[in-house]
């Protein structure tokens, strides 16, 4: 055991293994972004307003992170509806149209995603929440 | 799962750095989570980069990059520094641990003056 052992708040879920490729495909730049983002997230922390938009409509309770290089706006798509776990669901580059409007095709992957999301915390909720309890343990005693 | 995208959903270990493969995850999360606060503290205070540069005696491209989130190449003490300029006090905490080893983690207070998200 190492400080490096150190323990999130909630931990992070990769919906599949093609939302890890996607988000690791990203530059490296825009990755680290993210992973500064997602830390902030999984540890409770508010955001501020240009990183960050709660969607709505029958989009609610999925979550984008935005990161800015070269021109281009990145966005990571997550539920974080959870106590204990932070469900990424969606990353890449996305142009939307003008109005900032996440485009339909999309908002139908975001949804079928977010219903398997909500599938698998269903399974997994007793485990999830064992090792929830088990870091904040961890935590309390720091 | 219809879904071609729906593979194998792992765990993690619940240290998320760690996960990534960051060879300083401990480290990385003080600095990320301070980067964090560091834009906190500018759009709060609705200053512009230029001017939170100026205040934090950097140059414009670091605050860029570290409100970015990309911290790597700066130290914890540079980023406290620059976290204090901007209206934020620092306090490390040091307790006895009840491991042999000791955890290095932040605890930030909850805002006063801002409403939570």
């Amino acid at each position: 055991m190492t400080s490096d052992d150190a323990v999130d708040i909630k931990e992070v879920v990769f919906l599949s293994r093609r939302v890890e490729e996607d988000y690791l495909s990203q530059p490296l730049d825009v990755v680290e972004g993210f992973d500064a983002r997602i830390t902030a997230v999984q540890n409770l922390r508010r955001l501020p307003a240009r990183h960050h938009q709660a969607l709505s409509g029958n989009a609610k309770g999925i979550e984008e992170l935005r990161v800015f290089h070269d021109s281009n706006t990145y966005r990571t798509y997550y539920l974080a509806n959870y106590d204990e776990v932070v469900i990424l669901i969606d990353a890449g580059m996305k142009k939307s149209k003008k109005g900032g409007e996440i485009p339909e095709e999309q908002v139908a992957r975001l949804l079928e995603r977010k219903r398997q999301a909500d599938q698998f915390y269903a399974g997994n909720r007793a485990l999830l929440h064992e090792r929830y309890n088990a870091r904040r343990k961890r935590r309390e005693l720091e | 799962m219809t879904d071609p995208a729906a593979g194998p959903t792992k765990l993690g270990s619940g240290n998320y750095l760690k996960d990534r493969g960051y060879s300083d995850p401990a480290e990385m999360r003080v600095k990320f989570l301070l980067s964090n606060e560091i834009a906190l503290a500018i759009e709060d205070k609705v200053l512009s980069q230029k001017a939170a540069a100026e205040l934090t005696n950097m140059k414009q491209p670091d605050i860029s990059r570290i409100v970015n989130g990309n911290v790597g190449d700066y130290s914890v003490w540079r980023l406290m520094r620059a976290l204090s300029l901007l209206g934020r006090d620092i306090v490390i905490d040091i307790h006895q641990s009840s491991q042999e080893r000791g955890d290095i983690n932040t605890n930030i207070a909850p805002a006063k003056h801002v409403a939570g998200r």
